[in-house]
């Protein structure tokens, strides 16, 4: 009777050291996210989520690039925004960082899609529409990283580029999308690589290469970065009257502005001050944002969270256009397009310029209202090199003109963790005015 | 093939001594048996000692003594038996009785007050009971039912705090019901929660603390956080009127038989049980009270400038609008008792209480009934059954725009108007953030099945199965036609159910054995299974037609969410105990298997070896009572998460509502526990016929394959970094403890103890990742205008990994500092680069507990306590002050309430960095004074010892913070985070209670 209890209890313990080592026992399954082989099921959702990817962060890039340039100024709290409106950012300290992040993943994971829908799709692969949405969201990806920064890995983990070598990969792509849409026969997404790869050819200085892209996107295409109620636009969250009112309109601006708006209005045309400019516009109802003392000049483009912000479209196309006429001295030419496009927001057209530092003007005067908060300004200021004499217009002491960035540098996380990078701050880009 | 047979012999050996020991074990009891009783009272006072262990030396009988000193031990055996009285607080007393058959043999004790308690039976980490003496770790013990005699504790948390040295247990948040700090010897893991397990009658439970929700599948749609940041803390369930004792394990050295989730260290809660032969006792607590903070809010100069808005109406102050009483009132009913073969303890409690800022309060009911049946002379059946419904009006607070508290402090005086009388900016006024309800509903059931069978006196076996179950209901309303910031005037309803279920079973064999001539001991041996599961779904119904419909369903969108974590953990264990005299050496391993190892990993095994040596009194200095030295070697480990090893990619919705994917954790097939090695030193010394006991603890312990999320480049596509087992963190500290009992006569009694820790916290490696890098040092107290002011003194070299920094504490704060005034740009010179401003936990914490007893009708417990060494992230002082909201900007403001130098200067520098204030301080945390009406009063009316008690909790803190209170931690018990946020500091509390017993 002795032995038979030790046998049982002895038994009993070989049994809980057994059940350890049972694996099924130890095996549990993560039912909220997909595995790699889940995925090959779900190519559209692969190739949604590649373009979903760009689109997510354009709100964020938009609302940056404004601060940035002379569109935006910080009216709350964040330090991201305090620093980037003040030009105080250095390498390391750049709240853009997190958007390149994402730029930079999308476009791994757009490489990762295209390796997997040859794999599934075999030879449908390079005429199918998910593999055109996925260059599209490639070369996407490329430009806005290469208009915003100043240097990256051209490709996953590998060495820092230019932004110049970035945007000529992006026309690269531009073109590979082209193909595929065409032969796929998507033709919003041959329109949008289309517009893309001109803007990439404008911020590369190809002039006359960029205006024949755009001109072959029609009138009223559109493409945008979409939200939806989950992902939501960012610009309205934080930035918008009736939101968290986290920056504004920058105080140049103000004076285009009724003081008695008492809500949603829009701001008076540069040069016909009696006219509004349908094109921008504002919310101003004479209250205070964020920070508790700045008056809270509001864009209005976006209203609400699913708000969709365009990305390329044909107005955009005509002022390529039209800069390239500037820029072969065809004033006529360039002022016939700027009117056209006026006049389709019921604006009076405008005068010949005199002058090209005329015409200067005006194309930044409207590429300002047509692209109003779709992060162009910025960019416009960098390349027409003139971001120092506008912030000594602006003449704030917080917002000195000299020494202010005018890109951003490349993710502080991408240059730590890649082995490709150095890590040493006098190798690393931030250009800033003189 | 030699390795392997030296094992068979080992294997063989043991075996053998096994079954030699249960051959030499002693026979069956005799059937011959009688009673003992008696009453066990305090020498000096007299007053009857409750819950004393008396016990029959060489048997398991025993008994417990009642609240009047008495108790029975009833069948035994005949003959000359030894009684053992021992009790927390009072020297171990021994008395021989002679019991006759069938008769009843009486045993009085009169126990002498002792600061050291080598003969307390504790049972967590032990693998059985076993007398303190006997153990060779620092293992700490609370007798609750002490403390909540003198003083009216209403919740969990507050009885761990400043009671035991290494264990920080404090108040961050001041909503009631709140998540609290809990954390044991530093923090051991970068990435893993730090605090401890914690098991209630040998069953594992949740005991976390903190905001769910935000993270569920849906993200920001599904809800938020759903008050803030703080969230509910599980540990707040409890009701501390049903808890006999505490134990607490602090780590490896004594956790090794808690496997792998135990290296943050284990707290065992014992609930009360019923005493053999016992008549049913009542007893009655009620207590009213109330929350109130001190107004000490940064905003006086809004009222004592009388500081305007646009249409002259005076701003409101907080410290005079926000600050209001609030309620606390508790009823507690318990009954304990029994006969022969089965005891019962039964209590049942209501307690409400309302915080000092409102909305916030919590209406909690516990009902708990213990049952203990003895089936025969070798079988005990033990049931424990608790169930409680917590349900916590939670207060909008921390890093909430949505916040009462938010909305009173940063507002800018200078923009009040009646709508919103804190002034404008944050666009949520006053009634609106008033509107917002937040509830957590919860009902919990904590429950066990306990046999104990002894097979024979020396030879015990005890299985326990237990479920802690919750479920957690969470809604939030924002009224339609109320204006909130992100939502509108059309209404929202977040809803959220958390089910958390966490079943353990667990088996103990236990052999006792004396091998005559060689050496005595104990042989245990068991086995544990843990299943933690946990499901939470959310739903989130935004814009509603009207009010009168809040159901999620009747908002036009509506959203979902659902997540699930599963973690199964399997572990045996075997454990030696040799007694050789005065010393006692213990030699343990566990094995465990767990879910959240990486496929590839097996199993992980734990070593332990502990001593113990009782220097024999005879060669003591007769100052000496006993002195004991100890040592401890043990590991313990912490498993990943649940699904960290696993390679995923997250759904998301994008583009016009469609179904997308994003590449989410790389995972890890390869991961480990985390392992933590602790060596620990130390000795228990007792001088002075014990009254002055010294307790003190050297421990290094030494977390490797710390998991570390090595970042990938963005450029490789995925978001989560990549868990690796890679780092090592340093906790090395001096644990102090001394305890005195400086004056001991009838009259008056005047215990005392200091409790002290210094703790070291390192990251020694952050693996082959980590870059070279270099911190700057600037010179302190640089004159203004220097032009040498930002250009670093020296660069200190070090590896780092993303905010991770070798040679330096896990939590750090590093930051651009001001350094100097440029009197041309009239602004602050803020440095280039980031330098190291301090680490974010205290390294040294005391607390000084007194208890004074005067007579035999005034007790007065009194405690300070303090903590040294961190700094704050005053983001609020920043945050305050650029909102033209705080003092230290409106102070400078000139008769016509307009900026001056001065203000333009604090403002420019606030907007350049987060200010570095110390956390310093010195808090007056418990004052309690009780009176005992006297039993010819009390008896008139059928009463037996009752008392009434004053208490005030939290009362008032010398600090240097520039802050409302240096613990304040918007997150609670959050295991990283710092940040004060914005969270609502603790309140004091004032209380007034009745116990009585009938």
């Amino acid at each position: 009777m002795r032995m038979t209890r030790f046998k049982l209890l002895t038994g009993a313990l070989a049994a809980v050291v057994g059940v350890a080592a049972c694996g099924d026992l130890l095996t549990v399954q993560d039912p909220q996210r997909y595995t790699d082989e889940d995925l090959n099921s779900a190519l559209q959702a692969v190739a949604n989520g590649v373009e979903g990817a760009v689109h997510e962060v354009i709100d964020t890039w938009v609302v940056y690039q404004s601060l940035l340039g002379d569109t935006y100024q910080h009216t709350g709290t964040w330090s991201g925004y305090d620093e980037t409106d003040h030009g105080r950012f250095q390498y390391g300290t750049s709240a853009m960082d997190g958007t390149m992040n994402s730029l930079l993943r999308a476009r791994w994971f757009a490489g990762s899609a295209e390796e997997r829908l040859n794999t599934q799709l075999e030879g449908a692969a390079s005429s199918s529409p998910l593999m055109a949405q996925v260059h599209l969201g490639d070369a996407l990806a490329d430009l806005y990283i290469g208009q915003a920064y100043c240097e990256a890995p051209a490709a996953p983990g590998g060495a820092a580029v230019s932004d110049t070598e970035i945007l000529q990969q992006a026309v690269t792509k531009f073109t590979k999308a082209m193909g595929t849409a065409q032969a796929a026969g998507t033709d919003d997404y041959y329109n949008a690589a289309l517009a893309g790869r001109a803007r990439a050819k404008l911020l590369l200085g190809d002039y006359a290469g960029a205006a024949a892209d755009a001109s072959g996107v029609p009138d009223g295409f559109s493409y945008d970065a979409k939200f939806n109620n989950s992902s939501s636009n960012w610009v309205v969250l934080v930035t918008t009257a009736t939101y968290n009112k986290a920056a504004g309109l920058r105080a140049k601006w103000w004076d285009r502005v009724d003081d008695d708006a008492g809500g949603p209005t829009f701001m008076h045309d540069y040069y016909y001050p009696d006219e509004y400019d349908e094109r921008i516009p504002v919310h101003f109802e004479n209250g205070v944002a964020t920070d508790n003392i700045t008056p809270h000049y509001s864009q209005w483009k976006y209203t609400s969270e699913p708000s969709d912000i365009p990305m390329v479209h044909s107005d955009e196309m005509r002022l390529i256009e039209a800069e390239y006429a500037m820029r072969q001295g065809d004033l006529a030419g360039f002022i016939g397009i700027i009117n056209t496009l006026r006049g389709n927001v019921g604006l009076t057209a405008i005068p010949e310029p005199a002058d090209a530092a005329a015409a200067q003007d005006i194309l930044l005067n409207e590429r300002f209202a047509e692209l109003y908060m779709e992060g162009q300004r910025a960019t416009d200021l960098y390349r027409f090199g003139i971001n120092k004499q506008i912030f000594e217009e602006i003449n704030d002491p917080e917002t000195p003109a000299s020494g202010r960035p005018v890109k951003f540098p490349m993710s502080d996380t991408e240059a730590l963790n890649n082995p490709e990078i150095e890590n040493l701050l006098t190798s690393r880009c931030l250009p800033v005015t003189s | 093939m030699y390795r392997l047979q030296v094992r068979k012999t080992s294997w063989a050996g043991a075996l053998g001594a096994l079954g030699l020991a249960v051959a030499l074990s002693p026979l069956a009891l005799s059937a011959q048996t009688g009673n003992v009783t008696g009453r066990v009272v305090a020498a000096t006072t007299g007053q009857p000692v409750n819950g004393a262990q008396v016990s029959i030396e060489g048997t398991s009988q025993g008994s417990l003594t009642n609240s009047n000193g008495r108790y029975v031990i009833t069948r035994v055996p005949t003959g000359t038996v030894t009684v053992q009285v021992v009790s927390v607080g009072y020297a171990t007393q021994t008395m021989e009785v002679t019991v006759a058959s069938g008769q009843t043999a009486v045993a009085d004790f009169e126990l002498q007050v002792s600061a050291v308690a080598l003969d307390e039976i504790v049972v967590t980490g032990t693998a059985g009971a076993v007398e303190r003496r006997k153990i060779g770790v620092s293992l700490a013990s609370v007798d609750v039912s002490d403390i909540t005699e003198a003083q009216p504790i209403t919740g969990f948390g507050q009885i761990l705090e400043g009671r035991v040295p290494g264990l920080r247990s404090i108040g961050t948040v001041g909503g009631v019901g709140t998540t609290r700090e809990l954390r044991i010897r530093g923090t051991d893991s970068f990435s893993l929660g730090q605090r401890p397990i914690v098991y209630i009658d040998g069953v594992r439970v949740d005991g976390s603390g903190g905001e769910w929700g935000g993270g569920v599948n849906g993200g920001s749609t599904t809800c938020c956080a759903f008050s803030g940041g703080a969230g509910e803390d599980r540990l707040s369930d409890l009701n501390p009127d049903e808890i006999d004792r505490v134990e607490v394990i602090k780590g490896p050295a004594a956790a090794t038989l808690y496997g792998s989730e135990a290296s943050g260290g284990v707290i065992q809660i014992f609930t009360k049980r019923g005493r053999n032969n016992s008549p049913a006792s009542f007893s009655l607590t009620s207590t009213l009270g109330i929350n109130r903070h001190r107004e000490n809010f940064p905003t006086h100069e809004r009222s004592r400038r009388q500081i305007t808005g646009p249409d002259g109406f005076v701003a409101w102050d907080p410290n005079e609008t926000l600050i209001e009483n609030g309620l606390i009132n508790s009823y507690d009913l318990t009954v304990d008792g029994g006969g022969e073969n089965i005891t019962y303890f039964v209590s049942g409690g209501f307690a409400y209480e309302e915080g000092s800022v409102k909305p916030n309060d919590q209406k909690r009911g516990n009902l708990r009934v213990n049952l203990n049946w003895t089936v025969g002379d070798n079988l005990t059946v033990g049931v424990t059954s608790g169930y409680v419904r917590n349900r916590i009006y939670s207060l909008q607070s921390g890093n909430n725009w949505l916040g009462i508290y938010t909305n009173a402090l940063l507002s800018n005086p200078r923009n009040a108007t009646e709508e919103e009388p804190y002034g404008g900016g944050l666009d949520v006024n006053v009634e609106d953030s008033q509107a917002i309800e937040t509830f957590s509903d919860t009902d919990r059931w904590t429950g066990a099945v306990t046999l104990n069978y002894n097979m024979r006196p020396n030879f015990t076996h005890k299985a326990t199965v237990g479920l802690d179950a919750v479920n957690d209901q969470k809604t939030r309303i924002l009224p339609f036609g109320r204006y909130y910031t992100y939502i509108g005037t059309n209404g929202e309803r977040n809803i959220g159910y958390r089910n958390t279920r966490k079943f353990t079973a667990d088996y103990l064999g236990n052999l006792d054995y004396d091998l005559d001539g060689l050496f005595g001991g104990s042989f245990a041996f068991g086995g544990q299974a843990y299943w933690d599961a946990t499901s939470t779904s959310m739903a989130t119904g935004k814009d509603y037609a009207g009010s009168g419909v809040t159901t999620v369903g009747g908002a036009a969108r509506t959203f979902g969410g659902e997540e699930f974590f599963e973690e199964v953990n399997v572990g045996a264990f075997a454990q030696n105990r040799f007694d050789l005299g005065d010393l006692f050496v213990t030699l343990a391993v566990r094995v465990d298997g767990n879910s959240a190892f990486g496929e590839n990993y097996g199993a992980q095994w734990y070593p332990k070896a502990d001593m113990a040596y009782n220097v024999p009194v005879d060669i003591l200095p007769s100052m000496f009572s006993n002195v004991k030295f100890r040592a401890a070697y043990g590991q313990a480990g912490k498993a990943p998460g649940a699904f960290d090893q696993f390679r995923t990619y997250s759904p998301n919705t994008v583009l016009d509502d469609e179904a997308g994917v994003a590449p989410l954790n790389p995972g890890n097939a390869d991961l480990e526990p985390e392992n933590k090695t602790e060596i620990e030193a130390g000795f228990d010394i007792g001088m002075f016929n014990g009254r002055i006991g010294i307790e003190a603890t050297f421990y290094d312990a030494r977390t490797t394959n710390a998991l570390l999320g090595i970042a990938l480049p963005p450029s490789e596509g995925f978001s989560s970094a990549q868990l690796r087992n890679v780092g090592e963190i340093l906790n090395r500290g001096v644990e102090l403890s001394v305890n005195a009992s400086p004056i001991n006569t009838a009259g008056f009694r005047w215990n005392t103890g200091v409790n002290y820790e210094w703790t070291k916290n390192e990251i020694l490696d952050l693996g082959e990742t980590a870059q070279l890098d270099s911190l700057p040092v600037y010179a302190d107290g640089i004159k203004t205008d220097d032009a040498n002011a930002n250009t670093p003194i020296r660069w200190e070299k070090h590896y780092r990994l993303g905010g991770l920094r070798e040679g330096y504490p896990v939590g750090t704060f590093v930051s651009r500092r001001i350094v100097g005034w440029d009197s041309a740009e009239q602004e602050h010179v803020r440095t280039t680069y980031s330098s190291y401003l301090g680490k974010l936990f205290p390294d040294h914490l005391a607390s000084w507990n007194n208890d004074f007893q005067l007579g035999q009708s005034l007790r007065m417990n009194v405690q300070f306590r303090g903590e040294w060494g961190a700094v704050m992230a005053n983001s609020d002082r920043s945050y305050g002050v650029r909102q033209y909201a705080y003092d230290e900007y409106n102070k400078h403001l000139d008769d016509n309430l307009d900026p001056t130098p001065a203000a333009d200067s604090v403002l420019n520098y606030m907007r350049l960095v987060t200010p570095a204030d110390s956390r310093d301080h010195v808090r007056l945390q418990e004052v309690a004074l009780t009176y005992t009406l006297p039993e010819s009063l009390t008896s008139r009316i059928g009463l037996q010892r009752s008392s009434i008690t004053l208490a005030g909790y939290n009362l008032y803190w010398w600090d240097d913070c520039n802050c409302p209170d240096p613990n304040q931690q918007y997150q609670g018990g959050a295991s990283f985070s710092t940040s004060p946020f914005l969270g609502l500091p603790q309140p004091r509390r004032f209380l007034l209670s009745f116990r009585t017993r009938f």
